[in-house]
């Protein structure tokens, strides 16, 4: 499993681990109803058990297990001040990407 | 377990057939004589050949794989999956409705006219609506016929109201049928007791709300207690009151949709009245009406003129028909089977004893799970599995666990505003015993998660088939059989 970060995510992860913020972590989520819907965020949490950690350039990066299964080669990391971090699988098929808050 | 089966097009062979016909007795023409060239396909259509042992066989093997009620308990919230009594096929099958046609002139099937009519003033009086119609037959489609009718109520009145409002714990066909009928849908946020914050219902309502589209008890199991204001409310401002009836089943004989204020109903005959929910339908979604609204109902409607059973097509500002036919109507019959063989009575037990399991289970839970409303429930209620998250299993693990003890899971991540919900309805026709053992496979699953997370965390482990490849299934689904792919299907399925 490996994740693309783009610089621009890598600075502002980088700037909020240094603020003191807790470990990043990818996190999955899934709105239900008639069918099933994931959407990839990053979050500041408290560990999890069966966390995984990734390390990138001296930043740790975590995700549970349930996460871990969603995200595949292709996943990638950007952030924009207007749109926050987007986690999606490629920033060509942007329909994809998710928006984070 | 049951083997992974072969698809019917994998044990086809060439030229096998499952019947054989005598010679036939008249001459044969070549379809080249009698069809222009591009109508004629240039190769076989790729049908399975088989004998009909093996048909039998092929169908019965899968059938054995379904889970359904009568196989073991289905706590899928908000879906109300119970007993459907075997009375009521016996009665879909009896020759005088089953060998009669939809194009008969209505002399000739009366009686089946009568069901019709006698079901409508039955569903009138369990909604306290004035008028029914049978057509929809499902309950995303009632909601949309009530919509269209609220569409044209507002018409007639000069108005083109454009807003529906809907609560953020609704279904998602509710906003869905909003939308097709061509209005803007507003979500109202709910309060943190998970009913409808009546301070941001206010600031919404308008001169331009067409209606408000709502579920009670909701899809939390909650009673929305301020319904009488919630109406009041609505109405002053010209609008309309929308009751989504998918969890009538708690409230039978005890209330109505009319008596808290709502103008138009639709309920699910495959959950409150005990038709199939089948594999996806035939469904039944009748719409019921308050007298303002009657003008607008569907046509042809069936009426009783002189004790003589009519289809009333001249109705001029009717919305037309919206499903052909009379709706489904051998799915009608097993509900009017059901109301009938219940009585008045025997429908209000329904829905106390529904509620009384549901807050039972709720009981015998919310120790092992978050409970974020924790108070008496109607008919079903919400568990969050935040606990377990942060023990790394969520959810969805846990709900493929339960596969492994026989249980269909409870609907899951739904509603939308709980976090890593479940949704458990155990509706009124399971023995305590049952909900007994349920809850203590519950209690299991929460206390693998402490100590053994691994195996929930890899369920199912006795199912035909693993855990699914999700990611795979999103990204490359093959939704259409080839025989290249079919080669293919064990490097597919690994
Ligand atoms: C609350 C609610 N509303 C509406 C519907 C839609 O009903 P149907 O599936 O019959 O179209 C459902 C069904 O799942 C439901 O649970």
């Amino acid at each position: 499993m490996m994740i693309k970060m783009t610089e621009s995510a890598m600075n502002k992860l980088k700037e909020m681990v240094v603020n003191g913020e807790q470990t990043p972590r990818i996190d999955a989520e899934i709105a239900g109803g008639c069918g099933m819907t994931v959407k990839f965020s990053i979050v500041f949490d408290e560990p999890r058990r069966n966390d995984s950690i990734i390390e990138m350039d001296g930043i740790q990066i975590r995700l549970d297990r349930f996460t871990k299964r969603f995200i595949d080669e292709g996943t990638q990391i950007d952030y924009s001040d207007e749109h926050g971090f987007l986690v999606g699988e490629s920033f060509v098929s942007s329909a994809c990407a998710i928006e984070i808050d | 377990m049951v083997d992974y089966n072969n698809l019917i097009f994998e044990i086809s062979r060439q030229g096998r057939v499952g019947s054989s016909l005598p010679a036939s007795d008249v001459e044969h023409v070549d379809i080249n004589d009698k069809l222009p060239k591009h109508l004629i396909r240039d190769l076989p259509a790729e049908l399975p050949e088989v004998s009909e042992l093996q048909l039998v066989r092929h169908y019965t093997a899968l059938s054995n794989k379904n889970h359904g009620i009568d196989n073991g308990f289905y706590p899928l919230g908000s879906c109300t999956m119970k007993y459907n009594p075997k009375i009521n096929e016996d009665v879909a099958r009896l020759e005088g409705f089953s060998r009669i046609h939809p194009y008969q002139p209505t002399e000739t099937v009366q009686g089946a006219l009568e069901v019709l009519y006698e079901l409508q003033e039955e569903l009138a009086a369990i909604t306290g609506m004035d008028a029914v119609t049978l057509q929809p037959s499902a309950g995303a489609q009632g909601e949309w016929t009530g919509l269209m009718m609220v569409k044209a109520y507002h018409k007639q009145k000069g108005e083109a109201r454009t807003k529906v409002l809907v609560p953020d714990s609704a279904h998602g066909t509710n906003p869905a049928s909003a939308s097709v009928a061509g209005f803007d849908t507003i979500t109202i946020p709910s309060n943190e007791h998970g009913l409808v914050d009546l301070g941001e219902l206010k600031k919404h309502v308008d001169d331009n709300t067409a209606a408000l589209m709502l579920t009670n008890p909701n899809t939390l199991g909650l009673f929305e207690k301020e319904i009488v204001e919630i109406a009041k409310v609505v109405h002053e401002a010209g609008g309309l009151l929308y009751y989504d009836g998918a969890n009538a089943n708690a409230i039978l004989g005890k209330t109505t949709p009319g008596q808290m204020g709502f103008d138009i109903v639709h309920l699910n005959l495959h959950k409150t009245f005990t038709t199939p929910h089948g594999g996806g339908g035939p469904g039944a979604g009748p719409v019921g009406v308050k007298k303002k609204l009657i003008p607008f109902l569907p046509v042809p409607r069936v009426e009783k003129v002189n004790e003589v059973y009519v289809l009333d097509f001249n109705q001029p500002l009717s919305i037309g028909r919206v499903k052909g036919y009379h709706g489904n109507f051998g799915i009608l019959l097993r509900a009017y089977t059901y109301i009938r063989t219940m009585g008045a009575e025997g429908l209000r037990q329904v829905s106390e004893s529904a509620v009384l399991h549901a807050n039972y289970l709720r009981k015998k839970l919310e120790p092992y799970f978050d409970a974020p409303y924790s108070q008496i429930c109607k008919h079903e209620f919400v568990l969050s599995g935040s606990r377990q998250k942060s023990l790394g299993v969520r959810t969805l693990d846990m709900a493929k666990r339960l596969l492994d003890f026989g249980y269909h899971p409870p609907t899951i991540y739904f509603p939308l505003n709980v976090e890593e919900c479940l949704m458990i309805e155990p509706t009124e026709t399971e023995s305590k015993e049952t909900l007994d053992a349920f809850a203590d496979v519950m209690i299991q699953i929460a206390k693998e998660v402490e100590d053994n997370p691994v195996v929930v965390l890899d369920a199912p482990h006795t199912t035909v088939i693993g855990r699914l490849d999700e990611v795979q299934a999103a990204r490359q689904p093959i939704l259409r059989y080839t025989k290249e792919k079919a080669v293919n299907r064990e490097t597919v399925m690994s």
